[in-house]
């Protein structure tokens, strides 16, 4: 794909200065990965871990660093830089749900300290408006009635704010295979949620 | 296309029920040290090309093949940098054997230690740390990592043959808190289940002794079995079967042919309900915990103070030992295999005691206790220094520092096995509390 080409399809990025700043090493370019990407990211890797924060946050890590480590892999004909870092951070939650299935049971006393509950007490009274709830409990219902890629596509859509072009990317499908895919996504959501309601 | 309603709602839905971002405070200095290291190691390779890599590969494999860098290893500190995943792979191999004790509520000051032949296993509530010894049991590395604050430490010892390697410590390590919460738990549930299948064991072993057990209900009274004492009778103790509650077994020498002799069991339950004590009389030789035991979230089951499954390590106190005390009355108790019998003297700056060995002995490590473990006041030293001599003119120092009311010992290891002729213990702090020590224990080289 030549420059206009990528043009046509959207495949820019105002991350340009960014990515050449990490390739040059320069460390100002490691502070603003983390500030512009750290917050953005870490949600999308703690959506994706059922609210898992401390392990989110350690895949974060895992993800930037992997970023810069292979920044020299980064091609912007190809991707935009943020579908990129996406992708990587999708590849990393992909790997540690691998894991998880491999990995043998540990009972449940010896995984939850006190600290932790007590985390969660905290994390959970932060989330208990009544819209918040209500909202998580229709798109519960839609994860029912959705595949897991269908959700992902319009969580990447609708939250991320990614173009169907980046979700593509992100996803390793074309930019059309999205497009039915957000379609079909987006058709049966309505039917659930008109049901529901 | 413009959305229309229904896209308007749906985004809003996705966009509310997605999790906020929850960081740990200076989280941004953490990940931006991680993303720094690893584009630095990315920079440096860089430049390099798939056919670059596959000459050098080649050119090392044949040097390797010629035997070339046999001569000129060093070690290399690259080599030491671990990824979490890596230090969790790491971590979660724990041999245990020989002596043991660990547990440690979250916020209690004492740490449990675990002795194992070639390394030694720390584990505090919020972190670990291990010693690694080679073959002559000198220590090669030391590996700290702390849950508070999400880092692992890795120290060597100092080389004087590599500048990076000059004051030892060669990198600090961020990793994240649920990795290191997952290596803790993954320590103490291996820890846990090792120590119960060695109970097993020790049962397993007791030839032509009936072994009964009984499952309770949680709510009801759970039961310990003792069985196998010498005269050949068995006993059950039952305890309260509430969720909070610690349980650490007592074992007394002299040690019978590598057997265990446990004298009292002990259930703790907290502040409020008084602490369950059974005594065994005499010593059990074996004992073997009901099926519905059930191991507590902080590492639970806790084999305490000088209890020993085998330990190939210890030196047997002998005859041609002879203790000497600047004051207080006879030091011999102090090295008579028994720690119910003690010496004690005043804790005064410059009091001595000290082991004369009629002919000269190799010791790797001792440890001096002081009263029995969990008895507040039973006189651990303040402060003291812990030293060796190997002609009877220069002493080395191999400790120094306090012991604790809840963890009274001292603990000298002398980095290899040293021909020793005599070792002093000598006080540095005064205190009111006299010092007492009911017995010290002496270890050899490792045996593999």
């Amino acid at each position: 794909m030549d420059r206009r080409q990528a043009a046509q399809v959207g495949v820019t990025d105002s991350a340009d200065g960014l990515a050449a700043g990490l390739r040059r090493c320069d460390p100002q370019a490691h502070t603003e990965l983390c500030t512009r990407y750290g917050r953005r990211v870490h949600r999308y890797l703690a959506g994706r871990l059922r609210g898992d924060a401390d392990l989110a946050e350690d895949l974060l890590v895992q993800t930037l660093a992997e970023t810069a480590r292979n920044i020299s892999h980064f091609n912007p004909r190809r991707a935009t830089f943020t579908a990129w870092l996406f992708g990587i951070a999708r590849r990393q939650v992909q790997l540690e749900l691998r894991r998880q299935s491999r990995r043998k049971s540990v009972p449940l006393s010896a995984q939850v300290s006190l600290d932790a509950a007590a985390e969660v007490a905290t994390g959970d009274m932060a989330a208990t408006s009544a819209e918040r709830m209500e909202a998580q409990r229709q798109v519960a219902l839609l994860r029912d009635w959705l595949s897991s890629t269908e959700m992902e596509a319009l969580v990447l859509q609708h939250v991320y704010q990614l173009s169907i072009t980046e979700i593509g990317q992100v996803m390793g499908r074309s930019g059309r295979a999205i497009e039915s895919l957000l379609h079909r996504a987006r058709t049966k959501a309505r039917e659930r949620l008109v049901h529901d309601a | 296309m413009m959305p229309d309603r229904f896209d308007q709602k749906l985004a809003h839905l996705l966009e509310a029920s997605e999790p906020e971002s929850e960081l740990w405070p200076g989280w941004e200095a953490r990940v931006t040290a991680a993303v720094s290291a690893a584009g630095l190691v990315g920079k440096e390779r860089k430049p390099m090309r798939r056919f670059a890599y596959a000459v050098a590969f080649l050119l090392v494999m044949g040097l390797a093949a010629a035997g070339v860098f046999t001569r000129f290893r060093q070690p290399d500190p690259k080599a030491l940098l671990i990824s979490a995943a890596e230090a969790m792979e790491t971590a979660k191999t724990v041999h245990v054997w020989g002596k043991a004790n660990v547990g440690g509520r979250p916020g209690d000051p004492d740490w449990g230690r675990l002795d194992a032949g070639h390394y030694e296993e720390w584990i505090s509530p919020d972190g670990a740390r291990t010693d690694k010894y080679d073959a002559e049991g000198k220590l090669t590395e030391s590996k700290v990592m702390s849950a508070a604050s999400g880092s692992i430490w890795i120290y060597t010892p100092p080389d004087p043959r590599l500048p990076a390697l000059a004051n030892g410590l060669v990198m600090k390590y961020p990793v994240g808190l649920a990795a290191m919460r997952k290596v803790i738990a993954r320590q103490n549930e291996e820890f846990t289940q090792s120590q119960r299948s060695l109970l097993m064991k020790e049962v397993a072993q007791e030839k032509g002794t009936q072994v009964t057990s009984r499952r309770e209900t949680r709510d009801g009274r759970a039961v310990i079995v003792v069985v196998a004492y010498p005269d050949g009778r068995s006993n059950e103790f039952t305890f309260d079967a509430v969720a909070e509650r610690r349980i650490s077994f007592r074992g007394y020498g002299p040690e019978s042919a590598g057997k265990p002799l446990v004298s009292q069991f002990q259930v703790e339950y907290g502040m409020s309900i008084p602490t369950q004590k059974f005594d065994f009389t005499p010593p059990a030789r074996a004992l073997r915990l009901t099926d519905d035991f059930e191991v507590s979230d902080d590492g639970g089951l806790r084999l305490e103070g000088p209890y020993s499954f085998s330990d190939p390590w210890r030196l047997q106190p002998s005859a041609a030992w002879q203790a000497s005390a600047s004051s207080g009355g006879a030091a011999g108790a102090a090295i008579d295999g028994d720690p119910k019998t003690f010496w004690q003297g005043p804790q005064t700056p410059g009091a001595r005691f000290q082991i004369s060995f009629g002919t000269p002995a190799r010791v790797s490590k001792m440890m001096v206790l002081s009263g029995s473990f969990g008895q507040a006041g039973a006189g651990w030293p303040r402060g003291a220094t812990i030293s060796y001599t190997s002609d009877g003119v220069a002493w080395h120092e191999v400790y120094t520092g306090p012991a604790s009311e809840n963890f009274p010992l001292l603990y000298g290891h002398f980095n290899g096995a040293k021909t020793v002729t005599a070792i002093r213990i000598t006080l540095t702090t005064l205190s009111d509390a006299p010092w007492r020590i009911s017995e010290i224990e002496l270890y050899g080289p490792p045996k593999k």
